[in-house]
């Protein structure tokens, strides 16, 4: 199996893959590598194709061509079975939590024990209870998702995600919306969960504080490609145009009026 | 027209535009006038001179760049004088905006076509959905679990129980109705009696089914494809989906096996009372002695075709889940795309339901002959 960084073996490759919509296409040519057991960050900016390339990941969009491999499984040539036993593996929280509106917090959380297993509703409750409480929400697991903020949604979904240990944990933006706290206790969750529990992560986000945190391994898009990819020392040295402007947080050159009413005026 | 702006020829032979403050306001603002202020006979040079204008704000840059456009338009040679402030907001307003991209949606003739092509794939889509739904209700039957029994009893309360007042009140109308307009024509003939066939007849065959189909339908066909839709713009479709949770068993099959059981029950119901506003009928304004008119009813109305007219219910129930899910399943498009396809969910049942109604007609009828 090849490696990345020297030790850790490949949980997620793909070779040529192209993403999108009703053929229009968002992402092509992506050559990735996610490293098992290590965080890696999925970079770039707002509307670059970061939750389109989770969601074709995770099979919810027909990939528009090329492959994807978890573990040793090509997903796109895999049978329903198979699938349906690959995702029981993985973890999602998805960019708006996705939380079902009718459960309280709670119930959400222990939705999936409920559904997939046969275990003693007792029990199940009792292991949701506990996940909402790793992400802080232990009071308010009578609410319902409506009733609590979009950050404490999030931290609700991450909940979920984590409720049955997957291998793999998918995080789209989990930070989006927390304040600098609590996104902080959410860097040193994440990392506990890597260091504890060995599970893969791929977090999608643009808080540099963050990736500065918890990245060993990083992914960045831009112009609908990968432009690099590695440590992220690897990608910052990779001289990638758009790389530095991203870390540095350079917006990008204001244009100069070269046409428009500012050019006709006289002096 | 003054009013907005005027134009003067210097001694150099340039015309100056001086707009007033009003010519570029919310109120007043008319790029047109503007522009039609410098005269015809202006050729060359003009100038438009801001500084009497005020603070420029971003309608007023807008009607400036029409203005100019136009002047331009006219072969002029257009330049703008402004002070310090107004510089600002024109560098800053007065752009040229990039074209936006052109979102690629169908429209008229293609859309047509797209919509016929569209409905080959609904059909395979809806079959496999009916499928499915059929598959998870028979395994939740055969082998009940407490949560799937617990979402189908609450199904059961909003599809059956909540809409008893709605099917009773029009049921129990339409018996009377129907007693009172055939009343005239059957005392023609000397035929009063025959009320009791008449309404017993349509109401247990055609109106019960298909009048308690339409409400349901109405109420909790749209709800369902209202829900489902919602929940896939907000992707928790996708969030069950990767759990490996089906939504089909989550989310339709309890529906379906709610609709199988409350939807014949509250159709027989709707029979009964139908019967019953014609009994009333037929005893007070035909003065039919009631225990000859209950007879009659049980005579003519043979068993069967009540029995008939509840599996077209159970049908007509099977239908508007299949129909409804689908609809919500296809839901795309922000709210407005789950509007419509609430809105298609109903219609299109209400379609399926009178094509079902005819196809289990005709069979039926065929098979008396
Ligand atoms: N459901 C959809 N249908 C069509 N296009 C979409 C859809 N979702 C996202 N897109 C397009 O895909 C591109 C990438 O979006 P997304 O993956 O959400 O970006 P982000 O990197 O911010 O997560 C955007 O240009 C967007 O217009
Ligand atoms: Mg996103």
């Amino acid at each position: 199996m090849s490696t990345t960084n020297g030790t850790a073996p490949i949980a997620i490759r793909t070779t040529g893959l192209s993403c999108g919509y009703d053929g229009r296409v968002v992402l092509q040519d992506v050559n990735i590598a996610v490293p098992q057991g290590r965080i890696t960050c999925v970079l770039g900016g707002s509307g670059c194709g970061k939750s389109t390339l989770l969601k074709t990941l995770l099979m919810l969009e027909p990939a528009m061509g090329g492959s994807i491999y978890i573990g040793a499984d090509d997903m796109c040539c895999c049978d329903n079975a198979r699938l349906q036993v690959l995702r029981r593996s993985v973890g999602v929280l998805f960019q708006g939590a996705a939380l079902f509106n009718s459960l309280t917090l709670l119930e959400n959380v222990a939705f999936p024990l409920l559904e997939l297993t046969e275990l003693d509703e007792a029990i199940a409750t009792e292991t949701a209870r506990l996940k909402l409480a790793l992400v802080g929400l232990a009071p308010y697991a009578h609410f319902l998702p409506a009733e609590v903020s979009g950050g404490m949604r999030k931290r609700c979904g991450i909940a979920r995600a984590l409720v049955r240990d997957p291998a793999i944990l998918f995080l789209d933006e989990p930070g989006a919306g927390l304040d600098p706290t609590t996104s902080a206790g959410l860097d040193r969750m994440i990392l506990g969960i890597r260091n504890r529990l060995g599970t893969t992560i791929v977090v999608v986000t643009h808080e540099l504080p963050s990736i500065h945190a918890i990245a060993d391994h990083c992914i960045m898009l831009a112009g609908g490609r990968v432009i690099a990819q590695g440590t992220l020392e690897q990608v910052g040295a990779s001289g990638a145009p758009g790389v530095r402007e991203f870390f540095e947080r350079i917006p990008p050159d204001e244009p100069q009026p070269t046409e428009g009413l500012a050019t006709l005026l006289l002096p | 027209m003054s009013g907005l702006a005027v134009c003067e020829r210097n001694a150099d032979g340039v015309w100056t535009l001086c707009p007033s403050a009003d010519a570029l306001s919310e109120e007043a603002g008319d790029a047109a006038a503007l522009s039609a202020v410098v005269p015809a006979e202006a050729t060359g040079r003009v100038v438009i001179d801001l500084r009497g204008a005020g603070a420029l704000q971003t309608l007023g840059v807008v009607l400036l760049q029409r203005c100019v456009k136009t002047l331009e338009a006219r072969g002029l040679e257009v330049r703008l004088k402004a002070d310090a402030d107004q510089g600002r907001i024109l560098g800053a307003l007065g752009g040229v905006v990039p074209e936006p991209l052109v979102a690629d949606r169908s429209r008229g003739l293609d859309r047509v076509l797209r919509g016929l092509l569209s409905l080959h794939e609904a059909a395979i889509e809806s079959a496999w959905l009916l499928r499915n739904t059929l598959k998870h209700s028979l395994i939740q039957t055969l082998r009940p679990r407490g949560r799937d029994d617990g979402r189908m009893l609450s199904q059961i309360t909003q599809i059956g129980f909540d809409a008893i007042p709605l099917v009773a009140l029009i049921s129990s109308m339409l018996g009377l109705i129907l007693a009172l307009q055939s009343a005239p024509i059957l005392r023609m003939w000397g035929q009063e009696l025959r009320v009791a066939d008449l309404v017993g007849l349509s109401m247990c065959k055609e109106i019960g089914p298909l009048l308690t189909a339409v409400l349901v339908a109405g109420r909790s066909g749209s709800a369902l494809a209202a829900e489902i839709g919602t929940m896939k713009l907000n992707d928790e479709l996708d969030a069950m989906t990767v759990m490996g949770v089906d939504p089909v068993g989550v989310l339709v099959a309890p529906r379906m096996r709610a609709m199988l059981l409350a939807l014949p029950l509250v159709t027989l119901m709707g029979d009964v009372l139908g019967m019953m506003g014609g009994f009333f009928i037929g005893t007070t304004v035909l003065d039919i002695a009631p225990q000859q008119y209950i007879n009659q009813t049980l005579e003519q109305v043979p068993i069967n075709d009540v029995f008939g007219g509840l599996v077209k219910a159970a049908l007509f129930g099977i239908v508007i889940v299949t129909v409804s899910a689908w609809q919500g399943f296809a839901a795309s498009g922000g709210a407005s795309g789950v509007g419509r396809s609430t809105t298609r969910s109903v219609v299109y049942s209400i379609l399926w339901i009178i094509v079902v109604d005819a196809i289990y007609t005709a069979v039926d009828t065929s098979l008396a002959l």
